[in-house]
């Protein structure tokens, strides 16, 4: 069964049309990037997968029909996180990652023993365990991904959805936040669609990436179909030179000498 | 590690039923007439059903106590109570810590209901306001949050709590504008309504009682059972929709409920200010941040808040009487300063 399976997708914020008509699939187990300029939609693709954003079309999440799905079903199907979730002042990691188990409990009830054990073996598993009792808002940008990221983990849906999960952040945690998330896909099975905006980044952990641009898909495929000069060149309006590189190939951007410059050196 | 954050913390919910019975006896026992306190303890159980022991207490002391003093304390107490009960919702349901129900135009609309009443009734000579009062307060205040309601809801599709704030700004001037220009017609009236708009609890019956209790148990019940979605509400709008929520129902749901419940109050109260905003604040710090424990204490403090106030607003000058949302207002905008400096703080 199909993970996720996005047919004629369109979207319209503010009666402007955002998308035009997407297809997208991810099989289960699998990690799919979505890439593109900005504005491209990349966001409200992610937003409509997750059943957040009025869409037609159709999305089906393992076979179910997304719109006629209850939300706390689809809140058990789907995790996701956002680009720059809110913080709530004073609310503690272990409190804010024991949210994620909102759709697992009954209609007015609380957690169970059950629920706090499956938020702390998040933590642990996160290694923010000595993090719990500590307010968001103290903690550094690396910590806060990997807390926003245990939270969607707390919900334990098959599918989770990072909306440019590593933009804040330096290389090295960009790589950890990604490796874990690798990690976490292979041993509870996850299906990842993300959106990235650095293309080498994405290439190197990604199986499949999708690029949009003016609201439409583009190309997909393997990295390294996808990110090719002309393709760049295309619908970034960007000059790079792509090097094959360890998984994906590396892009890498190259300045015409002198161009915008003309009185340069 | 385990501590569940929907639980209230047992050591704070004795503090607070504490809080409630002295605040209870003190109001109860002080005022312009002395009584022993034991003789009011004995009078006060004697009110309620199968219960009879001698106080003590001369039937006239007895008449105070059952007829004057407590049901202005048990008004006090349940007016406190909806007021903190409603600024903790609000603050919740905006993630904004400065919200208050007034911001939806319960003010404005319960003061125009009011100054519509009193004008059209003209200059009597009586200094009492006509018993339609409180139903014109209700009417007003309800009123006017149906009307930022719909606004908030036609003005577009931005989903931020902030287009709801605004909504209750405009309903909020227009609806004191047309209050203004009444007064401005019937200035003989004007002392009435300042009266009124000032807050009062002096001269509280079992009948203002009556009015309330349906109401704030209704409203209790309700906010209660919802606390836990005014936690999940604070994680963002996508989040809480993520997370299996309807956010912008459970916002209304909550803020229609809260609005209720202040409306109810104000009706029978005036406009007290700044009870929703104190005491919410003070029991986040004491509780932190979940609303599962804030909004139960929230009100139990609030209740205990404003019948110490009211005991304030009847000593401090006796026999005459301060109105008690002078005395919220002098306690309650130094603190406001205060919040507004903490939470920028956190904000950065």
């Amino acid at each position: 069964m199909t993970a996720v399976e996005v047919t004629g997708l369109r979207v319209a914020l503010d009666r402007v049309p955002i998308l035009h008509g997407i297809d997208l699939r991810a099989e289960p187990g699998e990690w799919v990037t979505v890439i593109g300029p900005n504005g491209a939609g990349k966001s409200t693709l992610l937003r409509a997968v997750g059943g957040v954003l009025p869409a037609t079309g159709t999305v089906r999440l393992f076979g179910n029909d997304l719109a006629r799905m209850p939300r706390r079903q689809r809140a058990r199907l789907v995790a996701a996180v956002a680009q720059s979730p809110v913080m709530p002042p004073g609310m503690t990691v272990f409190d804010y990652v024991l949210l994620g188990r909102t759709p697992h409990l009954p209609p007015l009830g609380r957690e169970s023993a059950a629920d706090l054990a499956v938020a702390g073996r998040v933590l642990a598993r996160l290694d923010l365990s000595g993090f719990a009792g500590r307010q968001l808002a103290t903690l550094s940008g690396g910590e806060r991904q990997r807390v926003f990221l245990a939270r969607a983990l707390a919900q334990e849906a098959p599918l989770l959805l990072l909306d440019e999960p590593t933009t804040a952040l330096d290389i090295g945690h960009q790589q950890e936040v990604l490796e874990l998330v690798d990690e976490l896909r292979h041993s509870h099975g996850l299906t990842v669609l993300a959106s990235m905006h650095d293309l080498s980044v994405a290439g190197e952990y990604a199986d499949k990436l999708v690029l949009l641009a003016g609201g439409k898909v583009v190309a997909e495929g393997t990295p390294a179909q996808v990110l090719t000069e002309e393709l760049l060149a295309d619908h970034y309006g960007a000059r790079v030179r792509v090097i094959p590189g360890g998984r994906g190939p590396l892009v890498v951007p190259v300045r015409v000498k002198g161009e915008g410059r003309p009185d340069g050196p | 590690m385990a501590q569940r954050p929907g639980r209230v913390p047992v050591w704070w919910l004795l503090a607070g039923i504490g809080a409630v019975l002295v605040a209870g006896v003190a109001g109860l026992a002080f005022g312009p007439v002395r009584l022993p306190p034991l003789g009011v303890a004995a009078e006060t159980l004697n009110q309620l059903p199968w219960v009879e022991v001698d106080s003590g207490l001369s039937p006239r002391q007895a008449a105070i106590v059952s007829q004057i003093r407590l049901p202005r304390v048990v008004l006090g107490l349940l007016v406190g109570a909806m007021l903190a009960l409603a600024g903790g919702v609000y603050q919740g349901a905006f993630r904004n810590p400065l919200a208050e129900p007034y911001l939806l135009g319960v003010a404005a609309g319960a003061g125009l209901g009011v100054t519509v009443t009193v004008a059209l009734r003209g200059q009597t000579g009586t200094s009492d306001l006509p018993l339609t009062v409180p139903l014109a307060a209700f009417t007003g205040a309800v009123g006017a949050v149906v009307l930022t309601y719909l606004l908030g809801i036609t003005g577009g599709r931005d989903r931020s709590p902030a287009t709801l704030i605004l909504a209750g700004v405009a309903v909020s001037a227009f609806l004191a504008a047309l209050q203004t220009y009444l007064l401005q017609r019937h200035i003989e009236v004007i002392r009435d309504i300042y009266s009124w708009l000032l807050g009062r609890l002096g001269g509280a019956t079992w009948h203002d009682v009556r009015l309330l209790l349906p109401y704030a148990v209704v409203v209790a019940v309700v906010v209660l059972l919802l606390r836990r979605e005014l936690d999940v509400l604070s994680v963002g709008d996508d989040e809480a929709a993520s997370l299996g929520l309807h956010p912008q129902r459970s916002r209304y749901l909550l803020l229609a409920t809260a609005s209720l419940g202040t409306a109810a109050a104000v009706s029978v109260s005036g406009l007290i200010g700044f009870v929703g905003i104190i005491v919410p604040h003070l029991v986040r710090l004491l509780v932190g941040s979940s609303y599962r424990a804030i909004l139960p204490l929230a009100m139990l403090f609030g209740g205990a808040f404003l019948a110490l106030a009211d005991l304030a607003a009847r000593t401090v000058d006796a026999p005459r009487e301060v109105p008690i949302g002078v005395v919220t207002a002098l306690l309650g905008a130094p603190f406001f300063v205060v919040v507004l400096r903490t939470s920028r703080r956190v904000a950065v």
